[in-house]
């Protein structure tokens, strides 16, 4: 029964993909009349289950602390002051006049959201340092080609006053080379990642269509 | 409670409540401690709050539902999205609470059917974005960057560098493109040595250029990241200077270090 | 110290020890007696695995160690069953409790439960009617193996010493210093200028020739965890913008979007030029919320705008942007992202789908270069904290990086001399 449910899952699924498939590909037609008003319609549609389907996940976030501090696990405490702020702030919105913005919930997204992101964002430059200490490496596989182009990138992107130091000309040079290096070399490599990744796309989307059918 | 916070005091009080927490998400880098965890759940209540509340109040402005509420019967085709929105709900909550939970028997049914229902809209959702990716990705990346790598900007009989570097360009993409899609060991196994040689030389020169590229991408990332502590400590040094507190400690500093 | 030795693995434990020091088996129960496994059988309804290793159930079964008991279940345990509940399958009936797959390991912990096993022999006998696999100290080195650490039969070379070790306090202490000590000591300033990048000047000349009250498409697709840098950026591309008297419609798939954007629209009216009073900007920008992420996007393809700029953190929702957006409406795009992000997008920018790429701290400052406007006290101030963070930043990782090869140098030194 298990599997008669799933296999039955697998074929709407499949199902569904083809109709979007088309329907998607029709969106994209220029000089199909029905083709904007379909897309503007339908990606509506996906918007608001898009948004449900966000606010569901926030639930499954807030049930599993819940069950967290009801079982007493490591850490509860930590569940409990995550849900009062989540439920302070949710309250605060919903319940003012002003919705999004409301003083008091522009007062914690600056005194909260805001620091707090930024702050754990600036920390990542450390740990950025760690990984350069561990990767960039003479003896390491590719360390050596890997640190030629982080050499050559870091020393021109520095604002050093090259001029002071000498080294007017060479940094002119330099410049021009780092320039034509992510231009060319850099550029051609990443796009071979780009068409790589794109293609690996369509030939699983392919294989899973041409699986199932 | 708006009233309040619009007051002075309350800014000053959002300044030293935003440092202190900063300082403790900071913290983090001594190791892992009670009060750097706490900071972190905490960012993540609110911002999971904030993002409830931002998405709740969209949908509620988004045009379906405006026009829903205005003139309920003007565009009955509006219903559908509601509808598949509310048995997506009622279907993920169920399976969300029973989690972990022995269900009984009648439970059990009615979890059956109401996930059966519930698929619907979620295969929907998840069949529309992988079309969605799909058709984009041939669209706005495979075609245009296939047809540039084609053109190379070679013309014959140029002088210059300009040819060197368009066949150069030209030979790093293929190279790097069959890096990323050939498993040597794999895929040349069988093959004759005529075929595995040259081939092996193009993975070779493919997995140079993508060893270049992510140095070059790591100092670029580290630009970044260093713009953001850059960021992260003019904000807050240009901010507590103008406090009583930021004054008197950079006069102590001046004194300390003799300026 | 007289020692005896357990019953079940064969580990010595000292005379009058409760429980074994590796399997953790009572010791205080009477020898079961090993030898008794040769002649042990399966009894009808009994599964292999309830068996334990001594040929019979252990002792104390039903009051010291329940869990010993095969068909125990826990206060909350319940028999794992399938995802789709086997009940209402119509008459079948569910699986039986899973069987444990470790039996006879004794302890404090509940035995491990996997997974219910497929079709259990529950009335097998031992393929040699009557006579297990393995004796009794056959049965106890198994079970002695099965407890110690996998080792392999060669000898194992000890963690390869050339690979310095990464201790990361220290690295973290280095950077800290290397990054605030010019900050706080003042050196003298040794600042250039940064290098300016392909793209820099083609997105400035894009959104030069815009008409008056040309419509704007703004993709708002960084928060307040990137501000730092994005901001830099975002300022004078939006103050340009401001100046050619656009309007914008913008757009962010972050929740934390609009919040950010509106704080920066506050931030640049407040500090508008005297000279730019004159110039009408848009009264009201309002930033709307997308859910949903990239499968939101093609709704925007319906807005047919001179020009769109995507201020972005990450090369993803550029890319997302020229595939889902681009194609549709075919603005030409402009790219204001982080640093970072620069790399990915070079082969768009060379393909012609960007007509411009401003990134990083150095396109910032080359595009307000561009702007030809007079830099105020406190963009002075933060303009001086990027470049000498930078500065600094920089070298303080090439040392980072130095020490690490260094050190590498220093222990292939040792280990062949």
């Amino acid at each position: 029964m298990q599997r008669r449910a799933s296999a039955r899952t697998n074929w709407l699924f499949v199902l569904l993909f083809l109709v979007a498939l088309i329907f998607v590909g029709v969106t994209r037609l220029d000089g199909v009349p029905m083709a904007t008003l379909l897309r503007e319609t339908g990606f509506e549609w996906v918007i608001i289950l898009a948004g449900v389907a966000l606010l569901l996940g926030v639930v499954n976030v807030i049930w599993f602390h819940i069950r967290r501090i009801l079982k007493g696990e490591r850490d509860w405490m930590l569940s409990l002051a995550l849900l009062a702020v989540l439920t302070a702030v949710v309250g605060t919105g919903l319940l003012s006049p002003a919705g999004m913005v409301s003083p008091l919930l522009e007062w914690i997204f600056d005194a909260l959201i805001a620091p707090g992101q930024a702050a754990l964002y600036a920390m990542l430059v450390f740990f950025m340092a760690a990984a350069a200490f561990q990767y960039l490496r003479v003896g390491r596989r590719g360390g050596t080609w890997m640190l030629l182009g982080f050499l050559l990138v870091l020393l021109v992107q520095t604002p050093f006053d090259a001029a002071a130091l000498g080294l007017g000309g060479t940094m002119g040079r330099l410049a021009d080379a780092a320039r034509w290096f992510l231009d060319a070399p850099v550029m051609a490599a990443l796009r071979g990642v780009l068409l790589g990744s794109a293609l690996a796309l369509l030939v699983t989307g392919c294989r899973f269509l041409l699986g199932k059918i | 409670m708006d009233n309040l916070v619009q007051m002075e005091w309350a800014n000053a009080a959002g300044l030293w409540v935003g440092f202190i927490f900063t300082l403790l998400i900071f913290s983090a880098l001594l190791g892992d401690h009670l009060l750097a965890r706490l900071a972190q759940y905490v960012l993540v209540g609110a911002v999971l709050g904030y993002a409830v509340v931002v998405t709740w109040q969209s949908i509620l402005a988004s045009d379906v539902v405006t026009s829903l509420r205005t003139a309920p019967q003007e565009k009955p085709w509006h219903w559908i999205p509601v509808l598949l929105a509310v048995v997506m709900t009622i279907a993920g909550l169920e399976r969300i609470f029973a989690q972990g939970r022995a269900p009984s028997r009648r439970s059990a049914t009615w979890g059956h059917v109401l996930r059966a229902l519930g698929a619907i809209p979620a295969l929907a959702l998840v069949s529309i974005g992988a079309a969605v990716t799909l058709v984009g990705a041939v669209q706005g990346t495979l075609t245009p960057q296939f047809l540039s790598a084609a053109r190379s900007d070679l013309t014959w009989g140029a002088e210059g560098p300009g040819p060197i570097t368009s066949i150069l360009v030209l030979v790093l993409t293929v190279t790097a493109l069959l890096f990323f899609v050939i498993d040597a060991d794999r895929h040349l196994e069988q093959q004759p040595i005529w075929i595995q040689r040259p081939v092996r030389v193009l993975l070779w020169f493919g997995q140079r250029a993508l060893w270049l590229a992510a140095g070059a991408l790591f100092a670029r990332l580290l630009a970044s990241r260093l713009s953001l502590l850059a960021a992260e400590l003019a904000h807050w040094s240009y901010t507590l200077q103008s406090t009583t507190l930021g004054q008197m400690l950079e006069r102590w500093w001046r004194i300390v270090i003799g300026a | 110290m007289t020692t005896t030795l357990c019953p079940h693995c064969g580990a010595p434990n000292r005379i009058g020890a409760t429980f074994c020091n590796r399997c953790g088996a009572d010791l205080r129960a009477p020898d079961t007696d090993a030898d008794r496994l040769q002649d042990a059988t399966v009894s009808p309804g009994e599964t292999p695995s309830s068996i334990s290793a001594s040929g019979a159930r252990p002792q104390g079964v039903e009051g010291e160690q329940p869990w010993l008991d095969p068909d125990f279940l826990g206060a909350d345990d319940v028999p794992f069953e399938p995802e789709e509940e086997a009940d209402t399958l119509g008459g079948i009936t569910p699986p039986t409790p899973a069987p444990r797959l470790v039996s006879g390991v004794q302890g404090l912990l509940e035995p491990l439960r996997i997974a219910a096993l497929p079709e259990e022999r529950t009335s097998s006998v031992p393929p040699t009617s009557g006579e297990s696999l393995f004796n009794a100290p056959q049965m106890r080195q198994v079970r002695q193996w099965m407890m110690e650490d996998a080792f392999v039969g060669i000898e194992v070379q000890p963690a390869t010493s050339s690979t310095p070790k990464l201790w990361l306090p220290w690295i973290f202490l280095l950077m800290g210093m290397g990054i605030l000590l010019p900050l706080l000591w003042s050196p003298p300033p040794l600042l250039g200028e940064p290098i300016r990048w392909e793209g820099v000047e083609s997105a400035f000349q894009a959104i030069d020739a815009l008409p008056p009250g040309a419509l704007v498409q703004v993709l708002w697709a960084y928060d307040p965890a990137t501000a730092g840098e994005m901001e830099l950026l975002a300022a004078p591309v939006l103050r340009h913008l401001q100046k050619r008297q656009a309007t914008l419609d913008v757009v962010s798939l972050l929740p934390n979007g609009p919040a950010t954007a509106r704080r920066l629209f506050a931030s640049l009216a407040e500090a508008r030029a005297p000279e730019l009073l004159e110039i009408p900007v848009q009264s009201t920008i309002d930033v709307r919320f997308l859910p949903g992420g990239a499968v939101a996007l093609p709704s925007l393809g319906s807005v047919r705008s001179r020009l769109a700029v995507v201020l972005a953190a990450q090369a993803e929702d550029v890319q997302h942007w020229l595939e889902q957006v681009a194609p549709l409406n075919r603005a030409a795009v402009v790219a204001v992202t982080a640093a970072g992000a620069d790399p990915p997008l070079r082969p768009y920018l060379q393909s012609g789908q960007l007509v411009g790429l401003v990134s990083g701290f150095d396109g910032a400052y080359h595009y307000a270069q561009f702007l030809d406007e007079p830099l105020t006290p406190a963009e002075l101030n933060r303009t001086r904290f990027q470049f000498t963070v930078q500065q600094y930043g920089a070298l303080t990782v090439v040392l980072i990086i130095a020490l690490g090869n260094f050190a590498l140098l220093l222990r292939g030194k040792q280990e062949h001399g």
